[in-house]
Formats: C-alpha cells, sequence, structure tokens
C-alpha cells in the first residue's frame, strides 16, 4: 500500500499530479490504465519496478480534502501533448500533510495498479 | 471522473542492502542471544550472526556513537518482531548497548536500530538511502528527521515497525494502517517537534470517524494519536 508521502506536494509544486481516465474513452478500467502508462514513456518518465497507480474516485477525494481542510479543492484538467489526460489536483498547500493521509486512507488494494505493465 | 495518481515507491516490498548486511530473519531472531553466548545454540547457522554482531559493534565505534550500558534492555538485537526481552543482566561480548548522539551519522543511527532489535526498519533506511545515490530527483534524507524517528522508535519499543518513507523535502514519515482502514502518519521536523495526522478510516459522507492532526513536541504527540495506536 503506498505512503501518505507520495500524496504530498513537491516542492515548487501547485498542484497533484493526477490523469483523468474518462479521458480515454474506454469502459475497462485496465484500459485507461494502459493509457496513463503510454503517457509516461511519452513524457520519458522513469518509473520505477514497484511504482504503482491508485485510482481514486473523485467525488471521493473531493470530500476528503474538504474533510482535511475545510475548504473545497479546484481539479482541472490540465492536457499537454504528450499527456492529454493530464490534471491536477489544488488544495491548500498549507494542509498538505492532513491531505497526503486523507487521500492516501482511500487507497486499497483494489484501486492500485503496477504503473509498469 | 476517476484521477490517477503515480505512487512511485509505494511499497516497502523491495527490499535490499546496499552495505552488504546479512538480513536477520524472524527464525534466527528467536534464538536467545545467551543461548548463542553460552554455545548451548552455536551452530554454523548462527555464526554469520556472531561475525555480524562483531561488525557492527565496530561500526557503532567508529562512528563515535555513545553507547551505554542498560541493563534494563534486552539481549536480543534482532529481534524484528518483538522488543528486546530483559535480561537479568549483560554478558561478556554483549556488554554494551549503543544510543544515537548528536554525533551520529545516517549509517549509524541505522546501525544502532538495528542493533535494538529494529532490523526491518533498518533495512527499510538502508534502502531508502540507496534510492537518494542512485536517484538525483530524491531527496536526501534530514539527519536530524533521521535521528528524530530512531529517538522514538527506540523508547516507543512498543510500537510495531511502521511503514517508512521520505517526504519530497526530505523529512522521514513513518505510518501504519490503523484500526480498519485508517492510517497513523507522523513526520519528524528536525527542530524535534513531530508533525502527525490520523484518520480512522476513509472520509466518507455519513459515516462518523475520528480524525486528529497537528504539529507537536514528542510527549504531546504521542498523547494525541493514543487512540490510533494499535499494540501487537
Amino acid at each position: 500500500m503506498p505512503l501518505s508521502a507520495a500524496f504530498r506536494l513537491k516542492q515548487n509544486e501547485e498542484y497533484l499530479s493526477v490523469n483523468w481516465l474518462e479521458y480515454f474513452g474506454v469502459s475497462e478500467l485496465s484500459g485507461s490504465v494502459e493509457g496513463v502508462r503510454q503517457a509516461f514513456r511519452n513524457k520519458d518518465y522513469q518509473v520505477r519496478p514497484n511504482a504503482r497507480f491508485a485510482v481514486l474516485n473523485v467525488g471521493a477525494a473531493t470530500s476528503a480534502i474538504r474533510e482535511a481542510t475545510g475548504t473545497e479543492p479546484g481539479i482541472k484538467h490540465l492536457p499537454s501533448r504528450k499527456d492529454p489526460s493530464h490534471a491536477g489536483i489544488f488544495a491548500d498547500t498549507s494542509e498538505h500533510f492532513a491531505i497526503a493521509v486523507e487521500l492516501a486512507a482511500l487507497v486499497t488494494s483494489k484501486n492500485v495498479f503496477p504503473a509498469k505493465a | 471522473m476517476s484521477e490517477l495518481v503515480d505512487i512511485s515507491d509505494t511499497a516497502s516490498d523491495v527490499i535490499f542492502d546496499v552495505t552488504g548486511s546479512p538480513k536477520p530473519s524472524p527464525t534466527v531472531t528467536a534464538v536467545p542471544w545467551d543461548e548463542i553466548t553460552l554455545g548451548r545454540a552455536s551452530t554454523s547457522r548462527l555464526d554469520w550472526l556472531r561475525r555480524y554482531h562483531e561488525r557492527l559493534q565496530g561500526e557503532i565505534k567508529r562512528s563515535q556513537c555513545k553507547t551505554v550500558f542498560d541493563p534494563d534492555v534486552g539481549t536480543s538485537a534482532y529481534a524484528a518482531t518483538e522488543p528486546p526481552p530483559r535480561p537479568a543482566a549483560a554478558q561478556g561480548w554483549m556488554r554494551s548497548w549503543p544510543e544515537i548522539g548528536p554525533e551520529c551519522t545516517h549509517e549509524a543511527i541505522i546501525a544502532v536500530l538495528r542493533w535494538w532489535g529494529r532490523g526491518a526498519i533498518a533495512d527499510r533506511l538502508v534502502y531508502l538511502q540507496g534510492l537518494t545515490r542512485h536517484d538525483p530527483d530524491e531527496p536526501p534524507m534530514v539527519l536530524g528527521s533521521l535521528r528524530a524517528m530512531a529517538h522514538l522508535l527506540m523508547s516507543e519499543r512498543q510500537l510495531p515497525d511502521p511503514q517508512i518513507g521520505v517526504t519530497p523535502d526530505g523529512l522521514v514519515q513513518v505510518e501504519w494502517r490503523v484500526l480498519t482502514s485508517g492510517i497513523l502518519a507522523m513526520e519528524f521536523l528536525p527542530s524535534g517537534l513531530i508533525r502527525f495526522a490520523a484518520v480512522s478510516g476513509p472520509a466518507r459522507s455519513g459515516v462518523d470517524r475520528r480524525t486528529v492532526n497537528g504539529t507537536l513536541r514528542k510527549d504531546e504527540a504521542l498523547a494525541a494519536i493514543q487512540p490510533f495506536i494499535v499494540h501487537p
């Protein structure tokens, strides 16, 4: 299972980088995840053998962040040429530790997928 | 709409020891040290443990960490899953117990943790240290944060081994999955303060749950998270 540190913002990051799975228009979740793997390859991202993707429901993530911060997070589609499904979660970074824990609590073994096929 | 979040380096399942140190196993840890020293359990399987112990002692001395004799501390340095037992007296070459002083390096602190029976944690820290050497994007572990984490785990021996990670700013973070689906996380600031957050379960509308978060001194933080601590 992922540590909540996986959901922490890095220095100078304004948002938590995510991908919008419905963008791919695929009914099977595995197909959408493969689309994200391809986007990572397009961007030449180095992915460790034990890296994982976590799939979160937007409504659940929004609710969790609201619980931690008392404010509504912003989730925006931020497409790029190499990664048209790219999106970002904008939230109060002063509360990022509690936010990360809330998001990590949403992850179960059922919604985690290998980042490398 | 679903979101996919990259959670690289999530697992503690890939553990390697870049120093080449042998990894204690639960089977080995079950053998009491006094039996080894008295020769009653002397087998070839245990010979490496004695050699390892001698090497570890050397590493700790070289790092100039303070060593103390604590008669209340157990003799099993390798009990990965249980706090060390309380011995009647330390024997022979198991006489002194290392502690972490301000002059300790990362490697020395990891060695001391192993000595105090936190072998799995030591293995994980070695792995995380290795990441920073091989990946320039990985933040180096802040020494003061590592020291604070080690102090907590050495003083609170009833705590089970946590998952361990490093935050983007290099602070050591420990985390436990607690209760049915909750999380207790702590990160250690070099100042000695502990930032903590805990939830008894995921946020769901209409479902009561407990949450706590803040930044406090060690004793205050431990009191705040007490309802979330599950003893093994």
